[in-house]
């Protein structure tokens, strides 16, 4: 990379919309976002709808996290969820987050069936 | 065509599919360089009501390589949002447009140019500009009477980080595909096919179309920090190449009647690359049908995974066959095993730049060891006072494959550069055909066609203006 013109430039620089890295969120997180969840992806399959949370797939804490969220008023703007293996990504315009959830994962798998 | 539809998924998506690819020093201002990304192919002038526009869910860009790595240094980003005009009526405009901000324009475009240093999508982004107008279509005589003011009114200086225009020009690539995809005829030459037809003239399948170009003309300054006063000087070289990318994720909702914010779509997620270019024809030539969509979604960094493309390409083995008798010294070549024969000639030209001493008269474009899908352009190198159509096999040094001008006849000279013309460069051996001095296309230019006195503008942004539809025709 040419250094000379980072230097130039940085007077310059603004970031609008940047590109945010994969980050990992907690599942308490998740839930708490998903509550804007317009859309899962399963594989190739994308369903439209809120996100049902089973609640035999998680503890009571993270119950309680969805109940509150679920009291929240919903997001105008709907977040994507591609579900893949046991990872769940969350989109949200330029937003990536990844969380790991075997649990949660299987659980929305065996909705689809 | 060099990228048009090239590739199953991207023939799907129009307004992502990077068509053509020029880069080049700007003949009337040398210290700058030019480069036009061309998108939509073969589109249709009186293709209303909803005429053809970049799409404003696609990310545009134009890439540089100034360090011979295959990897970006330095980046435009352009992004286009819609305007609506009068959303109660069903036309693109209700009168005559007669400037970039008339209200009879109804369906109207901006762009942001931004521009990133480092890796495209975590480097240093410095927005250049924002809400620059494009151009409307060429519609015709009510609607666009003053067409050639229009357009050039949407080309924007933008103070030393250099000129750049959006919009739709004529589709100046010159290639007679209506042959060319029936067996790989040529119709100069098509009554020594496998099949033959009595020969006849070229026909230039994309006259009468256009295509959405994003052209920048941009000082070399802003490019390299190499100090360009020898072109033997590898650092004098840099790679280019364009792409499109979409978002990750697009779902389409079900809008109910009384909502009017409901958006019909939501989009998210990074932006995942969905086209790409850099020299023509690879990826509609040289890379097979199950690796195209792979191809395009690949940085050129890691292109060497194709390389067995380009040392033993499909179409060097077709012309044999195709062309019988044709071709002897290329068929006899052919005879031996593909590991004793690579083409690192085409490597050279096409994957890594053609190093100092191989081309009598040409110093290099050679942009070191990576290979990787760039066009690469020699900004040590003066423009051409009489260019040759048929750039460096032309004798002429400013032309294909150092970078690509627009009037270059890049059909002609890979076709020739395939069968063989320079492979005896990097094989003594070898002989090239005799008749590889026959082998064209039987189209040389642009056809002139009104508001355009010439093929080609001589001043940026150099593809001419679009053919008006309501007075275009598709036939020589």
């Amino acid at each position: 990379m040419n250094k000379k013109y980072l230097s130039q430039e940085k007077n310059a620089i603004e970031k609008p919309e940047p590109e945010k890295e994969s980050k990992k969120i907690s599942r308490r997180e998740f839930l708490k976002y998903g509550v804007g969840v317009a859309a899962v992806a399963a594989g190739a399959t994308v369903l439209m709808g809120g996100l049902p949370i089973p609640t035999g797939a998680t503890n009571s804490s993270q119950t309680k996290a969805t109940s509150t969220s679920q009291s929240r008023a919903t997001s105008k703007t709907p977040l994507v969820v591609m579900v893949k293996g046991d990872e769940l990504t969350v989109m949200n315009g330029n937003d990536e987050v990844v969380v790991k959830d075997a649990d949660l994962a299987s659980a929305i798998a065996a909705k689809m069936e | 065509m060099t990228s048009h539809r090239e590739a199953p998924r991207i023939s799907q998506d129009p307004v992502a599919d990077n068509t053509d690819l020029y880069a080049f020093v700007s003949p009337d201002k040398p210290d700058t360089v030019t480069v036009i990304a061309n998108y939509i192919p073969l589109e249709e002038p009186a293709g209303g009501p909803n005429f053809n526009q970049f799409g404003d869910d696609v990310l545009y860009e134009i890439l540089i390589d100034n360090d011979g790595d295959g990897r970006e240094d330095v980046t435009y980003q352009f992004r286009f949002k819609n305007k609506i005009g009068n959303p109660d009526t069903f036309l693109y405009n209700t009168g005559p447009i007669s400037s970039l901000d008339d209200p009879n324009w109804n369906m109207r475009q901006f762009y942001s140019v931004t521009k990133v240093l480092g890796r495209r999508r975590s480097g240093d982004r410095a927005v250049l500009a924002k809400n620059l107008a494009s151009p409307p279509v060429n519609i015709g005589p009510r609607s666009t009477p003053k067409y050639t003011d229009l357009a050039n009114s949407a080309i924007h200086d933008l103070n030393g980080a250099g000129t750049f225009f959006a919009g739709q020009r004529d589709e100046a690539f010159f290639v007679d595909l209506g042959s060319i995809f029936d067996l790989a005829a040529l119709r100069p030459v098509q009554s020594l096919h496998l099949i033959p037809t009595p020969g006849a003239s070229g026909v230039d399948t994309t006259k009468g179309f256009s295509v959405h170009s994003i052209a920048a003309q941009i000082p070399k300054s802003e490019l390299t920090d190499a100090s360009l006063s020898d072109p033997t000087d590898p650092s004098s070289s840099i790679g280019i190449w364009a792409t499109a990318s979409r978002r990750r994720a697009r779902v389409l909702h079900n809008a109910e009647p009384e909502d009017d914010d409901d958006p019909l779509l939501t989009e998210a997620g990074q932006f995942i690359q969905v086209s790409r270019l850099g020299e023509p024809l690879i990826n509609e030539v040289i890379i097979p049908l199950g690796a195209k969509d792979f191809w395009n979604n690949q940085e050129p960094y890691n292109d060497s995974q194709f390389l067995k493309y380009y040392t033993n390409p499909e179409l060097q083995n077709l012309l044999p066959v195709l062309y019988p008798g044709v071709f002897p010294n290329l068929a006899s070549l052919l005879t031996q095993s593909p590991p004793s024969r690579p083409r690192n000639d085409l490597v050279a030209i096409l994957l890594t730049g053609i190093p100092n001493g191989v081309v009598p008269g040409f110093s290099e474009n050679f942009t070191g060891s990576t290979q990787a899908d760039l066009l690469r352009l020699n900004l040590a190198i003066s423009p051409a006072s009489n260019p040759s159509r048929l750039g460096l096999l032309g004798g002429d040094v400013a032309g294909f494959p150092n970078g690509r001008r627009v009037a270059d006849n890049v059909i002609d000279i890979e076709l020739k550069a395939v069968a063989g013309a320079v492979y005896n460069l990097v094989n003594p051996s070898f002989t090239p055909d005799s008749n590889i001095s026959a082998v064209s296309q039987g189209v040389d230019t642009n056809p002139v066609q009104p508001p355009n006195t010439d093929s080609f503008l001589s001043t940026f942004p150099y593809l001419p203006h679009p053919v008006p539809g309501y007075e275009h025709s598709h036939d020589p």
